[in-house]
């Protein structure tokens, strides 16, 4: 009996130990690499279209007779930490290579688009005469083999966190129900053993049990801590962030492609129109996932802004189909942007309280899994010596 | 340390100063700003009513015979316990004797310090500050996007602008016998000993780098160090007769200086008193800074200085900080409401609401790596 319980108890403690092992492994993957990684590559999307959106400012503003520095600027600072954010993403994504070699192929498309904007900022200041001919190429390459590449990284990352949101659960669950036969064997042993003896209460055994309940509830607890706390993470922070960077990437391609009708004079208050009534959409659906005052504040500063930025994008329209052209540039160029910016930044806000509670989520579900491979190491083979224990005292009793 | 204050009382001069003439509170009178301006909305302090305050001196408005100051009246509408002192003097000394020693203790003396852009940043990224209550801060949103795309703080979520002003060349024509529209011509060499450059490190840095034809928002090493090297010759040449701070503009009233670096707040005053004087923006550009509000690690009063800086962002109160002090008002509205309470010459003035070809040759110091710009400020302060 001695050897089926410790037999017993060595392997619930064995698959308890993979599966906490697994667990933790997977939340720590998810804390250190994964989630991170979702976060920057939402972030790169974002930096994309934010540079899209300030060459074709800077570049209309060159056109229309100085270069706006502001909207440079934009363009400069987004296309670093458009580099910066693929460098961060290569650092992370280990051994994947799909990954490296998506990465790979952005880089060299940023360098490359880069080159393409310079080309045409240059042609711009030489009186070219179809100086936006290269910006057009930089704009196709970025939505074309840049969102590609983008994508397939996402991708591939959201494939890494649900595989690591499960690692471990399944046996958590084979160790769970072990667990509890275990503790219904242990206990039916000790009924078994206080019937035979002097004594109704066998301290080893009796020990043995509370300790197999306290691990399988612990196990069982730990790893629906973690799912609970994973799932929180991910509906509460990262869907906000994917939703508040489909805002953003929709707001660069807005801005930018009034650049592109105010340098072709196809300006339409239709389409302006429609493009803000789909960017309240969306920040509505931001408004109604905002789910602390901090958050709710934000938003309304969002919705502030947002307006702002329809009156300033409605002004350039009226001026374009009006066909007082410069007025309708000077409009994009001085209201228009500084509109543009306060949209832009607050946005950069609301990624910044979602990324945090993102975070705060999957770190405090890499927290409860930290120490469950030690106890699910150390509990069972106490439970394991209790028992013998136990048992022991009985053969000394019997004999 | 000073005790509980009701109100700056009073204009003294100093780097922020204005209206040694008129007045502050003259000021608000004749530009019809009601003393009483500010709505007194209640706000949700989350049970702390105490605030104190560390800012430049002479840098808000004072209670007078118009009315109560801002921080008189924040008092009121706001129901909190002001402690309001103007003893952060330089950004070196605010932060090494002042900031530094209240962020060692387990509670900050101070619940808002104004530190200049750049230590702002270095204080967001030395975490010695908290996030701002951005719950209550609605007013947030009368923040000038212009200042809410600095790469180290985008979205402005640890600091808001106080002031903003522009480090250019002012010129007594009289004595310089032709224009002054470059930081080269201060090496005009029959300028030499009549020339004086601001005391800080980034600004005067910032503009030879402009003149080099360099940009000081995207500073690299090489054309800093060069800019500064160019500073420090014509100082040890005598072609640099004085590192000023405010008092540049006693130095060109009296004659001692005939052109200089200068900040445009005080440049405003001194050109009321002295129209023939001259402040311009330099044709390659100029250096644009602003004084910030953040909330020290640790304090125990954020959401106190959270509903301050609420306060202080509405048009009606940031208007009369405005006319006060002569300097850049980071809160829109507040060229309305002065426009809208009879002050047409501020709200018109170029300098305090620069138009948008006017921020286009503005820049706002990029930063470098803290060590080399420790470096760069030991070199600069050594010349003081």
């Amino acid at each position: 009996m001695i050897t089926v319980t410790l037999a017993g108890l060595a392997a619930f403690a064995a698959v308890a130990t993979l599966s906490g092992w697994l667990a933790r492994q997977g939340a720590g993957r998810i804390e250190t690499s994964v989630a991170p990684s979702l976060v920057s590559v939402q972030q790169l999307s974002a930096s994309i279209a934010e540079a899209n959106a300030g060459a074709t400012a800077a570049f209309l503003s060159q056109t229309a007779g100085e270069e706006d520095r502001s909207s440079r600027l934009l363009y400069l600072e987004a296309l670093e930490r458009a580099s910066a954010q693929t460098e961060t993403l290569a650092g992370l994504a280990g051994t994947d290579e799909a990954s490296h070699d998506d990465l790979q192929a952005l880089s060299v498309a940023l360098g490359e688009y880069r080159g393409d904007v310079e080309a045409a900022r240059t042609a711009n200041a030489l009186g070219a005469t179809t100086p936006d001919a290269r910006l057009r190429d930089a704009l196709g390459r970025s939505e074309g083999e840049m969102a590609e590449s983008v994508a397939a990284v996402a991708a591939q990352n959201q494939q890494r966190f649900d595989d690591n949101e499960q690692a471990g659960l399944l046996w958590g669950i084979v160790a769970v129900i072990g667990g509890i036969a275990l503790t219904a064997f242990l206990l039916n042993l000790h009924a078994s053993v206080a019937r035979r003896s002097r004594r109704r209460l066998n301290l080893g055994l009796t020990g043995a049990v509370v300790l197999m309940i306290l691990t399988t509830a612990t196990l069982g607890l730990a790893l629906a801590a973690r799912t609970v706390n994973l799932s929180n993470a991910e509906s509460g922070g990262y869907d906000a962030i994917v939703e508040t960077a489909a805002f953003q990437t929709d707001l660069y391609t807005v801005q930018t492609q009034n650049g592109l009708d105010l340098l072709q004079g196809t300006q339409e208050a239709s389409t302006t129109t429609s493009d803000l009534q789909r960017l309240g959409e969306q920040a509505d659906l931001i408004a109604a996932s905002a789910d602390s005052n901090r958050e709710q504040a934000v938003a309304q500063q969002l919705e502030a802004r947002r307006q702002r930025y329809g009156d300033a994008l409605l002004e350039v329209s009226a001026n374009a189909e009006a066909g007082l052209t410069g007025g309708a540039i000077a409009a994009y160029r001085d209201d228009g942007l500084q509109a543009f910016n306060g949209l832009n930044t607050t946005l950069e806000t609301v990624v910044a309280e979602n990324r945090e509670q993102f975070i705060d989520g999957v770190d405090a579900a890499a927290a409860v899994t930290r120490w469950l491979p030690l106890l699910n190491i150390v509990l069972p083979l106490a439970a394991a010596l209790s028992a013998a224990v136990g048992l022991q005292a009985r053969l000394r009793e019997y004999s | 340390m000073a005790g509980p204050v009701t109100a700056p009382a009073g204009a003294a001069w100093s780097r922020r100063t204005f209206l040694v003439a008129v007045g502050a509170a003259g000021v608000s009178a004749a530009c019809g700003l009601d003393p009483n301006a500010g709505s007194a909305q209640e706000y949700d302090l989350g049970g702390t009513t105490q605030l104190t305050i560390l800012n430049w001196p002479s840098y808000i408005d004072p209670d007078g015979d118009a009315g109560p100051g801002t921080i008189s009246r924040a008092q009121t509408d706001l129901g909190l316990q002001i402690t309001y002192l103007d003893e952060y003097t330089d950004n070196y000394d605010g932060y090494d004797l002042v900031v530094a020693n209240a962020l060692n203790q387990p509670v900050p003396a101070y619940d808002i310090v104004m530190p200049t852009n750049w230590l702002a940043a270095q204080m967001i990224a030395a975490s010695d500050v908290e996030p701002l209550p951005l719950e209550l801060i609605p007013n947030h949103v009368n923040l000038d996007p212009q200042y809410m795309t600095n790469t180290w703080d985008r979205g402005s979520r640890f600091q808001m602008p106080w002031q903003a002003g522009i480090t250019g060349l002012a010129y007594n024509p009289a004595l310089t016998e032709r224009p002054i529209t470059s930081f080269d011509d201060l090496f005009d060499p029959a300028l030499a000993g009549r020339v004086g450059i601001i005391g800080e490190m980034r600004e005067a840095v910032g503009l030879a780098m402009l003149a080099n034809g360099d940009d000081p928002s995207r500073p690299t090493e090489a054309a800093a160090d060069a800019a500064l090297q160019r500073v420090m010759d014509g100082v040890a040449s005598g072609q640099i007769a004085a590192i000023t701070f405010e008092d540049f503009a006693e130095k060109l009233e009296t004659g001692e200086l005939a052109a200089a670096m200068a900040w445009s707040g005080d440049a405003f005053s001194l050109l009321r008193r002295r129209p023939d004087i001259e402040f311009v923006i330099p044709d390659h550009g100029a250096i644009r800074w602003f004084d910030t509000m953040v909330i020290p690690r640790n304090s125990a009063n954020v959401a106190a200085a959270g509903a301050f800086m609420n306060y202080v962002y509405e048009p009606a109160n940031g208007a009369r900080i405005t006319a006060s002090g002569n300097y850049i008002s980071p809160v829109i509205g507040v060229q309305d409401e002065l426009r809208a309470t009879g002050f047409s010459e501020l709200a018109d003035d170029p300098v305090l609401f620069p138009d948008a070809s006017t921020r286009n040759r503005l820049f706002t110091w990029g930063g470098l790596d803290l060590d080399f710009e420790t470096t760069l400020d030991d070199r600069f302060n050594s010349m003081l």
